[in-house]
């Protein structure tokens, strides 16, 4: 357990699982990257109704356009802890640790807006065939 | 109000909902949501009290604006395509099988 007055008349305390745990965040946006993928898949693969296939491709859709602002507020939560340990630290050799993962979130990060913008392209071709196969259904009926 | 129209009523709402959404996204993401990206941190200098993502290097602020500002411009075009051009056609084809069924008097089953 660590703690430290930092300049001002606050105390930060910090244990060892609240530091190690920073190492989890690249494992965070992995998860929150992959889960719109998984959701596609199983919405493609399920037999489900056109009008609950839309229905849950417009909240992939939505939930992938708000991704990146998600991803960069949990980024500024880690640069924030960073900074902070770092000062109860006192920048000895365990905060070059935190660097690594600093810059493998920040790779993650670029690297997945691609990521996002091609399910977003792919979902929003998916929910445009299946209004148009809602479409069509009324179409081919013989009046 | 009849089976038809109350039907074709119903898709109807589900559409302009659609539309009213999607611009409500667009909205959030230029006001609020791109604050929160760093695309001026690289003019701020790097110190700590000033922003806290001043421990990213100056090569990984790069990316991310980079990232960023493609993203929201590729957003943008998309969902302007989107609104203008897809939905206004799927609404006047839903508006298109709502007046065939109405003029033959069959139900209105999509």
């Amino acid at each position: 357990m660590v703690t430290a007055n930092v300049s001002f008349n606050y105390t930060i305390t910090a244990s060892v699982s609240n530091v190690a745990s920073l190492s989890y965040y690249p494992l965070i946006f992995l998860v929150l990257l992959i889960l719109p993928l998984i959701v596609l898949i199983i919405t493609l693969r399920i037999n489900i109704s056109n009008s609950a296939k839309i229905f849950i491709m417009l909240f992939n859709i939505v939930y992938l356009l708000l991704l990146p602002g998600i991803l960069i507020s949990i980024m500024g939560d880690f640069e924030l802890k960073f900074y902070i340990y770092e000062i109860i630290l006192n920048n000895n050799h365990l905060t070059s640790y935190f660097s690594i993962i600093s810059s493998y979130l920040a790779g993650i990060y670029s690297f997945g807006t691609f990521i996002i913008l091609i399910f977003i392209i792919i979902s929003f071709i998916m929910f445009c065939y299946y209004k148009s196969k809602e479409v069509y259904n009324c179409w081919k009926k013989k009046y | 109000m009849d089976d038809i129209t109350a039907n074709f009523l119903e898709y109807l709402l589900k559409d302009i909902l659609i539309i009213l959404i999607m611009l409500l996204v667009q909205y959030l993401l230029t006001t609020y949501v791109l604050a929160l990206f760093p695309i001026k941190l690289l003019q701020v200098a790097p110190s700590n009290h000033q922003t806290i993502l001043a421990n990213l290097t100056i090569t990984e602020l790069v990316s991310i604006s980079n990232s960023t500002i493609r993203f929201k411009d590729v957003l943008e075009y998309i969902i302007d395509v989107f609104d203008d051009l897809i939905m206004p056609i799927f609404l006047l084809l839903d508006t298109w099988c709502y007046l065939k069924a109405k003029g033959s008097k069959r139900s209105l089953n999509y």
